[in-house]
């Protein structure tokens, strides 16, 4: 038997052509493996976020104070130290409280490095009897956000 | 001769073919050895960077639990270290300083918190709040209550690759409630 030009041309293509689509095929795991990879790395973020939140809230909470909506974003960093994420906090703490509530705690403003990161936590105090206020729970939910990925941490407990 | 002349009648293939063939072939083991390589280096970088997470993870973990029983907080350093006392009134010093973060316990030997082989400090703030009183005759009038930490870090793998980790954690001292300063 001879094997013609042409066949062996056509053999050459075919495995070229299986070639590549074998190469496609197993790189698809190891891309797997690098998305992976940052994702693990990105909730750990979000986590750490929601735990910031959570810390903050829970500290608030104890000192009977009530927040909604409280939100910590840190994309203006660097230059004006009134711009900070710290001072940006601070400021949305204080804007869903007193100015003496306010007063109490300040955090000292220092310019930090740039994230693009998201804070949020709501409060509720839900009244567990009619009448006169004997006991209640607090209800904390943290949600760390970086690069899509969420955390939330639903924290409740009697003060 | 019968046997001989068979043979040469018999039609097998060229040094040409047999060559592609043999190209062929090394090309397929070439291409599948390398995404079998990458594989591996990629599973080995996972696990890496997996083990410098939980570094970080454990080195963090510390900082939380000590701040949280700590006494008599003060940031120093604009910002870079922080000074406090221990549960059991040992001073204390986490301090940032050529990208790593050192942790000393009274006159205990320096260490730092991060592998230095697995995770690079590239900035470290701390921040507490402070209070706006004058008043220091309890404990709580003055202490700080909430200390957030900044962290810039960079994990590393063997290979050399390096990815970056940007976090903060917030530590509300649990002693901070009380009148009386323990270690005073």
């Amino acid at each position: 038997m001879r094997i013609s030009k042409g066949q062996i041309l056509a053999l050459t293509l075919f495995v070229l052509l299986s070639s590549l689509g074998i190469v496609l095929v197993l790189l698809m795991p190891i891309n797997q493996q690098v998305i992976r990879i940052r994702k693990i790395l990105n909730t750990f973020q979000a986590l750490t976020f929601a735990e910031s939140g959570l810390e903050v809230a829970s500290l608030y909470s104890l000192k009977g104070k009530t927040l909604n909506n409280f939100s910590y974003n840190s994309t203006n960093p660097g230059g004006d130290v009134n711009q900070s994420p710290c001072a940006t906090f601070f400021d949305q703490l204080c804007s869903r409280n007193t100015i003496g509530q306010c007063n109490y705690l300040k955090i000292q403003c220092i310019i930090t490095t740039t994230t693009s990161d998201k804070i949020e936590a709501e409060m509720y105090n839900l009244e567990l009897s009619s009448g006169i206020i004997y006991s209640y729970f607090i209800k904390l939910i943290s949600t760390g956000k970086y690069k899509g990925l969420e955390r939330v941490l639903d924290f409740d407990f009697l003060p | 001769m019968a046997s001989g002349n068979s043979i040469k009648n018999k039609k097998g293939f060229t040094i040409l073919e047999m060559s592609i063939v043999i190209l062929l072939f090394m090309f397929a083991v070439l291409t599948v050895s390398t995404i079998y390589l990458s594989l591996i280096n990629a599973s080995v970088l996972a696990n890496d960077y997996y083990q410098a997470l939980e570094n970080v993870r454990l080195g963090t973990e510390k900082i939380w639990r000590i701040l949280k029983y700590g006494w008599s907080f003060r940031v120093i350093s604009n910002g870079s270290g922080i000074i406090f006392q221990k549960k059991d009134c040992t001073t204390t010093t986490i301090v940032f300083s050529d990208n790593r973060l050192y942790y000393r316990e009274g006159n205990m030997e320096t260490t730092t918190v991060f592998d230095p082989e697995l995770v690079k400090v590239n900035n470290l703030i701390i921040a507490t709040d402070t209070p706006q009183t004058s008043e220091t005759y309890a404990y709580f009038q003055y202490a700080p209550k909430i200390i957030i930490l900044y962290y810039d870090l960079e994990i590393k793998s063997k290979k050399g690759a390096t990815s970056t980790l940007i976090f903060e954690q917030a530590v509300a001292p649990l002693n901070s409630t009380y009148s009386t300063n323990l270690c005073e």
